[in-house]
């Protein structure tokens, strides 16, 4: 089992479209996903259909429940959706207190973990979608990822957010005494624009060891697909923004394809 | 006292510390570990602290480093040692594992004998037959930037008899059986005991290995 984080500390980077763009191809590949929304926001849940406001599980129950989970009471959490091969941990809008209510209490930055290790069986990728804002749902997230993944939207207040969220994972990193990989995705790009074409160039010249070397163009069909509440790779299979996520899928699958081919000859 | 000498007296700590109490206290762990998973810890961080370490440990014993392989895998928990070889991880279980040697050009070339057989290498009075492992596992399309001149280190398996020449060894993982996707026994590669998809290795069978090196049937990966 892989599991992905998807932050940026600044909204409105792509971070939610990221997440299901890849799940929905990956499912199609056949791999069991499952989509965890940390934001308490809840665009992710709301995308299949799920109410923050209402909702009485999810992931809010993993921190008042903190301890020796059983598989049985994590799964409970979950919602399956519509879709073959994705179920969602959905958020509620009560998760906005967990700060309040935990505040630096020892070890709850690692209660993502010790609960996603009851699903190791049932899924092969866990995608977090972040909140967009340092907290205890980030800090779990990053501790649990082995990739994380950096939207940021290609204009220029958009790169100030990307090197504080790198500053954020360094000092995670420090924390853990760990290494961590992150990938810089550009999204929301439109070549027609200086404002994009400028903030790419900034982006290859300070990220260039951990920028995906393509990009994420605008594309309307994004919102279309969020409004049916259906990945986009499922709703319409031909667009240039399933194109690209095809691309960074591939990409990020890279090193295990490589693996595969080595092995398998 | 006034408003303004009270503001001057109102210390804040340095955001960047406040930042990383909070991160330390979310991080820490909290419930009590056995003494057991404690000293594997202590295995494992000090092993990957710096590799030199890790070989002074396989060194100094001369045997492998899970004196007690056999109970380990039994717990189900074993230790891997991650190495490269042109561009792609290979791992090998540390219990399998008899030592790390920096690369040597002090090779004796052997006549007639394959691409792969690099030489005998002279080494506290042992003779150890060093292979270049790229040459049989790495398929010819991966390895086309692969030289000698890469090599830097030398894994030791097979009681000592065969040392595989790599470009680096990495760190020491803690892996649980179920973490490998594990190959069945009718695979065309004897030698490959599975693949570990959450570290991107393929984890080398080294009995196995061993003793296909030994009888001389390995041909060039292509």
């Amino acid at each position: 089992m892989k599991v992905w984080s998807i932050a940026n500390q600044k909204g409105g980077v792509g971070k939610t479209t990221t997440a299901v763009s890849l799940a929905g191809l990956l499912s199609e590949r056949g791999s069991r996903c499952l989509l965890v929304d940390a934001d308490p926001h809840g665009s992710l849940s709301v995308y299949f259909g799920n109410d923050p406001d209402t909702l009485r599980g999810g992931l809010y129950q993993l921190f008042h429940h903190e301890g020796e989970y059983s598989k049985a009471f994590v799964k409970e959490q979950t919602v399956s959706t519509q879709f073959d091969n994705i179920d969602v941990l959905p958020a509620s809008t009560s998760m906005a207190a967990l700060d309040r209510q935990m505040g630096t209490k020892p070890g709850m930055g690692l209660v993502f973990g010790k609960a996603f290790k009851c699903l190791s069986d049932d899924y092969d990728f866990i995608l977090i979608d972040c909140p967009p804002q340092l907290g205890i749902l980030m800090v779990n997230a990053l501790a649990v990822c082995e990739q994380l993944l950096v939207p940021v939207q290609t204009e220029f207040l958009a790169l100030k957010g990307l090197e504080r969220m790198v500053h954020t994972l360094h000092m995670i990193m420090q924390s853990r005494n760990t290494v961590l990989n992150y990938t810089v995705i550009p999204t929301l790009y439109d070549k027609r624009t200086k404002a994009s074409r400028g903030a790419l160039e900034v982006l290859q010249e300070q990220y260039q060891d951990n920028l995906w070397p393509s990009v994420i163009p605008v594309d309307t069909q994004f919102r279309e697909a969020s409004r049916q509440g259906i990945p986009l790779s499922l709703l319409a299979p031909h667009t240039r923004g399933v194109e690209a996520y095809t691309r960074l899928l591939t990409y990020l699958l890279g090193e295990i394809e490589t693996l595969d081919q080595v092995v398998s000859i | 006292m006034s408003k303004q000498a009270m503001k001057k007296d109102t210390h804040l700590s340095e955001p960047q510390q406040v930042v990383m109490e909070y991160l330390d206290a979310l991080l820490s762990e909290i419930e009590p570990e056995t003494e057991q998973v404690v000293a594997e810890q202590l295995v494992v961080e000090t092993e990957v602290d710096t590799l030199r370490e890790a070989r002074e440990i396989v060194e100094k014993s001369d045997v492998p480093v899970f004196t007690e392989g056999e109970q380990a895998l039994e717990q189900d928990e074993f230790q891997i040692l991650l190495f490269d070889v042109s561009g792609v991880k290979f791992a090998i279980p540390l219990d399998k594992l008899n030592g790390i040697l920096e690369w040597s050009n002090d090779l004796t070339p052997m006549p007639n004998r394959s691409d792969w057989f690099l030489g005998i290498l002279a080494e506290r009075e042992r003779q150890i037959k060093v292979i270049d492992i790229a040459l049989l596992v790495v398929p010819s399309k991966f390895r086309e930037q692969h030289t000698q001149e890469s090599l830097e280190k030398i894994i030791l398996i097979g009681d000592s008899q065969w040392g595989m020449a790599c470009d680096a060894v990495s760190e020491v993982i803690t892996l649980r059986k179920k973490d490998v996707r594990w190959r069945g026994e009718t695979t065309k590669r004897p030698w490959l005991a599975g693949t570990v998809i959450e570290h991107m290795c393929a984890l080398l069978d080294a009995d196995e290995f061993a003793a296909m090196l030994g009888s001389d049937q390995l041909m060039p990966a292509n």
